[in-house]
């Protein structure tokens, strides 16, 4: 799939509400430090992430946080996908491995749906399900 | 005047080795030839900076040399301001800064002092300023307009709060609003608002600064 194909699935994605986004952003450091927590608790994390990557990994999930708040309160699907692949670009050039998207996704989405209400993680889940669905995609357009 | 490929690749070259004394020597013989304030800007400031951002991105330099070089660059621009004509010739005011989080204030500096070159009084608040306290200083020196940065995307909700804000102390004033976040997308937020200008580069911001009416 290419960038503009990508684009046009992210464009599909069920935007969260406002009850959503706000649950999400009031709870920002409960989901930070679980997913941080889950992370660290890996085997082989050096594998994963590179090693001494403990800092870099928390700060991209830190700034995941902060840009996924900001792409829900004002999507765009262009946004969205120009800087997932300069994420995966940036990180896998500093020693990450491509792996890594698929334990961080994947924590992701468990984090939140278990600190997040029924409705708030049945209107953000779309999101995540879609980064986790394209991670291939990601993986390809990033090289 | 053009900046020569090899005069670039030389000021690059000294910025990622730390050489302020040889930055300083490029920008000061471009300057002495007479080149432009926003040639020097967009063809060797901000054509290193972006530079740099790409080779931190390919993992070819540190973060401490980023910050190093970002520290030259300040410095220049420190410079630069000193060589420009001091005494405004105007009545205009300009109060610009970067959103609250945003800690990447060499573009709105520049930009800060394209407006100073241009005559107007030029009030530089620089990175990350509160919007309680960016709003108090604007009460007391009444600017004619705003300038705000956004480099990182994820700080637009805080550049929509700021927005909001000077609009409901100061609803008549212009906003220019510009940055490296708006490369790839938030101009359809930024267009919910009246009265407000994306300025995408310093030559836009000059052609603004020759049109301005209030």
């Amino acid at each position: 799939m290419n960038k503009l194909e990508l684009i046009k699935t992210a464009e599909q994605i069920h935007n969260a509400d406002q009850i959503a986004i706000d649950e999400y952003n009031e709870k920002t450091e409960t989901i930070l430090a679980c997913l941080n927590s889950q992370m660290i608790d890996l085997p082989d994390l050096d594998k994963i992430i590179g090693p001494n990557n403990i800092t870099m990994m928390k700060n991209n999930h830190q700034n995941h946080l902060d840009f996924i708040l900001s792409i829900m309160k004002n999507f765009d699907a262009t946004v969205l996908v120009e800087t997932i692949i300069w994420v995966f670009r940036a990180y896998q050039n500093h020693g990450f491995s491509p792996e890594y998207w698929n334990y961080q996704l994947k924590a992701w989405k468990e984090v939140i749906q278990n600190n997040l209400s029924e409705h708030s993680y049945k209107e953000i889940s779309p999101i995540y399900n879609w980064m986790y669905a394209n991670i291939a995609n990601f993986t390809v357009l990033s090289k | 005047m053009n900046i020569s490929q090899e005069s670039y690749k030389l000021f690059l070259a000294s910025l990622l080795a730390g050489d302020r004394q040889q930055c300083y020597n490029i920008v000061n013989t471009h300057w002495e030839n007479e080149n432009s304030l926003l040639n020097l800007y967009e063809e060797l400031l901000k054509k290193a900076m972006y530079e740099i951002g790409n080779l931190w991105e390919v993992n070819q330099i540190s973060v401490a040399a980023e910050h190093l070089a970002s520290g030259i660059i300040e410095s220049i621009l420190n410079d630069l301001q000193t060589k420009l004509k001091n005494s405004p010739n105007s009545n205009n005011r300009i109060l610009s800064g970067c959103v609250e989080n945003e800690y990447h204030q060499i573009g709105i500096k520049m930009i800060s002092d394209v407006f100073e070159k241009n005559g107007w009084k030029s009030y530089f608040l620089g990175a990350n300023i509160p919007t309680k306290e960016l709003l108090q200083f604007a009460k007391i020196i009444q600017p004619q307009l705003f300038a705000l940065s956004l480099s990182i995307y994820s700080h637009l909700p805080d550049l929509e709060e700021m927005i909001i804000q000077i609009r409901s102390v100061f609803p008549q004033i212009k906003i220019v609003v510009g940055g490296q976040a708006f490369r790839h997308g938030g101009v359809k937020t930024i267009e919910k608002y009246e009265n407000i200008v994306l300025l995408k580069d310093t030559y836009q911001t000059e052609e603004f600064i020759k049109t301005f009416d209030l």
